[in-house]
């Protein structure tokens, strides 16, 4: 028979037709060559399956079972689609968008996000801005969490701005990954003053917009918790965004401005309701 | 995996949590490659367990828990794959021994295999976790088939090239002056 080629694997797990194991065998006793591709899956089988494996941290465990007792709040119904569709580009991310805002009307609620619901960490971003340095406790700012230029060009490229100026002339510092990676945060200074972005997936969870007042900022919804520093915090397609700062609302205007926003609830229904208005108008006259 | 199918009369959560964490844990570390994202993915196996165990049909339970571990991280995977274009590629065995290792872990750390870590870090997601149902986790070609819903020819397939690409991975990872293997041989 011919080499074993791709059915080594098959026959190392004894996961072929008796029939076959039998004609694999028979090749084997007279090929050297298959017989050390055996050999070698083997090994690696046994060495695979000989990997200490670590335990689940005591935490994890407690979260794990106290989960009876509170348990999670259940998946709203356009989750998963919107999960998926959200990171598929501009049409499907505008057709989900508008499929989550009609839903968010239709249910009379503002409220229901798109995507994971998160909740920066205000407190510990703010106080890192005081301190003027990423805390040591969840990351220190090391050469394995820096975000190189040119990967901060790709991101910026695939929908997470990482802008080289923010509001005419704060100019980008560094990029960092933060909290495993799943956030990357950006420092800008004019030299007077400086701004620490945030970013990360998901929506912004309104319930833990406590201190924070919803505004309507020229035309984008966000929200403002004014102080030293001050944190404006706002998502917009499946990004979440946190901006602490010590400059003024002007600045904080512009970059709020510069990136992607979404408008104000009223901003959309009432968009709607007048293009219903023009429909109906336009129905009337013809 | 025949022995401890269960039922719905008898689920109850903490025998649950007690019996399939840790095997859902392990699981977990090994597709994800790191600590925190492997507690992030239990936490959200067991939230999906836990919301539908209502329409649970007594079966087979681990072979319904692998199911939703490994959906979970391939969908986690292509949603992500944008922002964390570094998570696989390099450096995966630095973030294992860098910022994230917390005493506590460290002691268990120094029992593993950097370099099948590594290794398994640098296979694309798909061979990975066939390759780690099967040599970690011992799923037969046919339980994989019906876990990952692929056919059993594309399972041995899978797994053949997963192999052949971890042993390229581990050839490039011999020793060298400084760097200890750990548990044998890569090679013959």
């Amino acid at each position: 028979m011919a080499h074993l080629g791709a059915d080594v694997a098959a026959f190392v797990d004894g996961q072929l037709t008796p029939t076959a194991m039998h004609d694999a065998q028979e090749h084997l006793a007279e090929c050297e060559s298959c017989r050390h591709d055996v050999r070698q899956q083997q090994l690696l089988k046994l060495r695979m399956g000989s990997v200490a494996a670590p335990v689940p941290p005591a935490a994890l465990l407690a979260s794990l079972s106290g989960m009876a007792a509170a348990p999670p709040p259940p998946d709203p119904w356009w989750h998963r689609i919107v999960h998926t569709a959200v990171f598929r580009g501009g049409v499907v991310l505008v057709g989900a968008s508008f499929i989550a805002v009609l839903a968010a009307y239709a249910l009379g609620g503002a409220d229901d996000p798109i995507g994971d619901e998160v909740a920066p960490p205000f407190d510990r971003y703010a106080a890192m801005f005081a301190g003027d340095a990423f805390d040591g406790t969840a990351t220190a700012v090391t050469a394995s969490n820096t975000i190189p230029d040119d990967v901060m060009n790709d991101l910026d490229a695939s929908g997470w701005p990482c802008y080289k100026t923010l509001a005419g002339d704060f100019e980008r510092e560094g990029g960092h990954w933060w909290d495993h990676h799943e956030v990357v945060a950006l420092t800008y200074t004019n030299g007077r003053s400086r701004m620490h972005l945030f970013e990360q997936n998901g929506a912004l969870d309104h319930d833990a917009l406590e201190g924070f007042e919803k505004t309507d900022w020229d035309g984008a919804q966000v929200w403002v918790r004014d102080g030293e520093p001050m944190l404006v915090a706002w998502d917009a397609e499946g990004v979440v965004y946190t901006l602490v700062t010590d400059a003024g609302d002007q600045p904080v205007g512009q970059v709020i401005t510069q990136l992607p926003t979404e408008e104000p609830d009223g901003g959309a229904v009432d968009r709607v309701r007048d293009g219903f208005g023009r429909m109906a108008d336009w129905l009337h006259a013809a | 995996m025949k022995d401890d199918d269960v039922t719905t009369a008898t689920l109850d959560w903490d025998d649950i949590v007690s019996e399939h964490s840790a095997r859902v844990y392990r699981l977990a570390y090994r597709l994800t490659g790191n600590r925190p994202d492997a507690e992030d993915l239990t936490q959200d196996v067991f939230i999906r367990v836990f919301r539908s165990l209502d329409g649970y049909e007594p079966g087979n339970f681990s072979g319904w828990i692998h199911r939703i571990t490994t959906n979970l991280f391939l969908d986690r995977v292509r949603r992500k794959s944008r922002l964390r274009m570094d998570a696989f590629s390099e450096g995966a065995e630095e973030r294992l021994l860098s910022d994230e290792v917390v005493p506590e872990s460290a002691i268990h750390d120094a029992a593993f295999d950097p370099d099948i870590e590594a290794a398994l870090a640098s296979l694309p997601e798909d061979f990975r976790v066939a390759v780690v149902l099967c040599d970690i986790e011992g799923l037969t070609y046919e339980e994989i088939s019906d876990v990952l819903g692929i056919k059993l020819g594309t399972v041995r397939s899978r797994i053949h090239r997963g192999r052949t690409q971890l042993r390229e991975a581990l050839a490039h990872r011999a020793p060298t002056q400084g760097r200890t293997r750990f548990l044998g041989p890569i090679g013959i």
